[in-house]
């Protein structure tokens, strides 16, 4: 059966011709439609269930508190009950004369069948330059970003086996409104995709949901997929990362704590040194804090004096002769 | 997206009144140390970032600033955690964090304290996601968690976190346990190569067994109720006890065990991440209502704020400025007990006041004699020649007369 989702937001106006065109469309096909609200101030939701007391394979899910198209897609998907789902939009702005043709190609063995606008036959119909050349390096990006080989993967009017939904479910974070992006990225590769030429059609009611805000959404979605990709690519190397910062802070830490082992190892040392130390910051009138002690021996210190002044920051380099207290610059000791 | 746009240019000016507001005391010997990387108390990985950009007029208020926004802008990831919930939920839980003591006292300070509170935060994020498979980002944890603990000794204290998160990981235990050993063993080797540090906590300790027993428990106590603004440190405790939270709680008794011997009101944010993962877990699992704590968080925080005082200003940056104006050059020698605030300060180089060093010097700055020794500190200047004392200022400044 083919489960067919309706994601809706202000789309009253549609609703009725839509299901009327996928009524004619799915003549020899079982299905459902279930059309997935976002509590449309227009009351989508409420005209979506007048036409379901009329027609008994249409279900309405009304979401309150939650917006976004790919989520909702999600929700749809979840509560679908076929073995092929489809998505697409209620804006009539897909052509549902594909229906049958990505459902057959489902049946047939594809994993998944996209409506594409990129393929040979496809088209953007009438849109505005801008927004077709938009919608293209969008697309291009998408392909580089991401490393999908599908030449639509934002397309919104796609089927896929109900099986792969269910081994990717978990794992989706349905940002913004490409949620075939997602299922894309977290499928494994290999997968049979299936592309249809379609030509995006002109909205006939309603108004675009593609806003700046959108747009943000979408740019934010591609990140976290080239982020996701990116520790795909990594693998191994990602462990292998953790073990080569933790030996680089090892081998700059390790020279030093050996070579003032015996502040630790021998009391008389470390007392001596203390001893030194105090002595000679009193002497010369420096704070302890200035001093980084370098190394410790039975006769000797080394040591790093700083100002810790802001900007001129010296520090040089003395050696602390235990018996004679006297203090030689390293390059003479 | 307007909203958020807005919500994150209002926090920023949130963040800007805090950072204004700490610029008032002036920087603090504490604050100093991380500012001129000066090698203890704490690891040095957050104070040589700090650093880089010391030799900027404004060092001072860049980094309070950007400590402070990153500590309100926090909560972003608070907000995250609650994306399943009601709206007015999720305001209400944003506004525990925006308005506890914790980030009410600290947002804006130079400290390591707020910025192990923002890593204990992701920490309880993290832990909180039971659900979520964070194996293909034990990498990325692995190292926040050893980022955290050279950032500051006291990211220790959330442990227990840590090792729930890694726990449930689904990688050998071999990694588990590299992940959560080999950062501790690394600032183990990093104390042993400056005894500095070490040294500083023996100081600190001998320094509080001054305190009475008493003492101990206020400022423990003060510390835990200010972070949570009295209110969310209640729900919050209640709330990982009543949901079973053990890592959580454990935390929590670090971080109050941490409280309990050093007696520093700036832990206070320490508490407040752990407080909120309370809170989140008792409102997940129970239901309970966010909105009425908030009421009442915000009510406590009101009486904070109106309890807040300034601490005067080091005289230092006065001392700064008038040895600035009359063109002295040479040492600055301070006679008496002070802080890095004066190294900070300072465009002389600093050193202990010696009456042989006076040769050298520009300027003596004397400190209110010690009781102790009952000596009125550079009395032998008083009898030298070609040294002059400051009157505009409220301390004894001598200034080399030129």
């Amino acid at each position: 059966m083919l489960s067919l989702i309706l994601p809706t937001y202000n789309e009253a106006e549609n609703l009725s011709d839509l299901l009327e065109e996928i009524d004619h469309v799915l003549k020899t096909v079982p299905y459902e439609v279930i059309v997935v609200d976002d509590d449309s101030p227009d009351r989508t939701w409420e005209v979506a269930q007048l036409l379901a007391e009329e027609r008994p394979y249409l279900r309405v899910l009304r979401r309150r508190g939650r917006r976004g198209l790919a989520s909702a897609v999600v929700e749809g998907f979840a509560m679908a009950g076929g073995d092929v789902l489809v998505v697409m939009d209620a804006d009539r702005q897909h052509d549902s004369s594909l229906l049958p043709q990505l459902y057959a190609a489902i049946q047939n063995g594809a994993d998944i069948a996209v409506a594409s606008r990129y393929t040979e036959g496809g088209g953007t119909g009438v849109w505005m330059r801008a927004r077709t050349f938009e919608s293209a390096l969008a697309t291009r990006c998408v392909r580089f970003v991401c490393g999908v080989s599908v030449r639509d993967p934002l397309s919104g009017f796609f089927a896929l086996k109900r099986e792969h939904f269910r081994r990717v479910a978990s794992s989706l974070r349905p940002r913004g409104f490409k949620i075939l992006l997602e299922v894309l990225s977290q499928l494994p590769r290999g997968m049979r995709v299936e592309e249809f030429p379609y030509h995006f059609r002109i909205r006939t009611a309603g108004e675009s949901k593609l806003t700046m805000c959108v747009r943000m959404q979408f740019l934010i979605q591609i990140c976290f997929l080239a982020l996701r990709r990116a520790q795909n690519v990594l693998g191994t190397f990602q462990k292998s990362l953790f073990l080569l910062v933790c030996a680089i802070v090892f081998l700059s830490l390790a020279p030093p704590a050996w070579a003032l082992r015996l502040l630790y190892t021998d009391p008389s040392v470390r007392d001596a040194t203390q001893k030194m130390l105090v002595t000679l910051a009193e002497r010369e009138g420096w704070l302890l804090s200035d001093v980084l002690l370098q190394e410790v021996s039975r006769d000797r210190i080394r040591f790093l004096h700083r100002r810790h002044a802001r900007g001129h920051d010296l520090s040089h380099c003395y050696e602390l002769i235990s018996s004679a207290m006297s203090l030689l610059s390293c390059d003479e000791a | 997206m307007r909203r958020s746009i807005a919500a994150f240019l209002g926090l920023e000016i949130y963040a800007g009144v805090f950072a204004l507001f700490q610029l008032l005391g002036g920087v603090r010997t504490d604050e100093a140390k991380y500012l001129l990387n000066i090698p203890y108390p704490h690891p040095p990985l957050m104070r040589w970032i700090l650093s880089q950009v010391e030799g900027w007029q404004s060092q001072e208020f860049f980094v309070r600033f950007i400590i402070a926004s990153v500590v309100v802008q926090a909560v972003w990831l608070v907000w995250r955690q609650s994306r399943w919930w009601r709206h007015e939920e999720r305001l209400a839980l944003a506004g525990c964090w925006l308005l506890s003591g914790g980030v009410l006292l600290q947002s804006g300070s130079i400290m390591m304290a707020p910025l192990i509170a923002l890593q204990a935060l992701v920490f309880v994020w993290v832990a909180a996601q039971r659900d979520e498979d964070w194996s293909p980002w034990s990498h990325f944890l692995g190292l926040l968690w050893l980022a955290s603990l050279f950032t500051a000794y006291q990211a220790v204290l959330v442990i227990p976190l840590v090792i729930a998160i890694f726990w449930r990981m689904h990688i050998s235990t071999t990694w588990k346990l590299l992940y959560i050993l080999l950062p501790l063993f690394l600032l183990v080797l990093y104390t042993l190569s400056n005894p500095l540090a070490a040294a500083s906590f023996v100081h600190v300790s001998a320094d509080n067994s001054s305190l009475a027993s008493r003492e101990w428990v206020e400022g423990a106590l003060r510390s835990w109720l200010v972070g949570g603004s009295v209110v969310l440190s209640v729900v919050g405790v209640w709330g990982m006890i009543l949901t079973r939270s053990w890592s959580l709680f454990l935390s929590f008794l670090l971080v109050f065990g941490y409280a309990f011997i050093s007696s520093r009101s700036y832990h206070a944010i320490l508490f407040t991440p752990l407080l909120i993962g309370g809170l989140i877990e008792l409102h997940q699992r129970r239901r309970v209502k966010v909105f009425p704590i908030f009421l009442f968080t915000g009510a406590s925080a009101i009486v904070l704020s109106l309890n807040l005082s300034v601490s005067p200003p080091s005289p230092a940056r006065e001392v700064s400025r008038v040895l600035a104006e009359r063109g002295v050059e040479g040492e600055l020698l301070i006679a008496g007990p002070f802080g890095h605030e004066w190294q900070y300060e300072s465009l002389l180089p600093v050193r202990r006041y010696k009456p042989e060093f006076l040769p050298g010097a520009g300027a003596v700055v004397c400190i209110h004699p010690s009781t102790s020794s009952g000596q009125v500190p550079c009395k032998e200047i008083e009898s030298e020649k070609g040294w002059m004392k400051v009157q505009e200022i409220p301390i004894v400044l001598w200034v080399r007369s030129r």
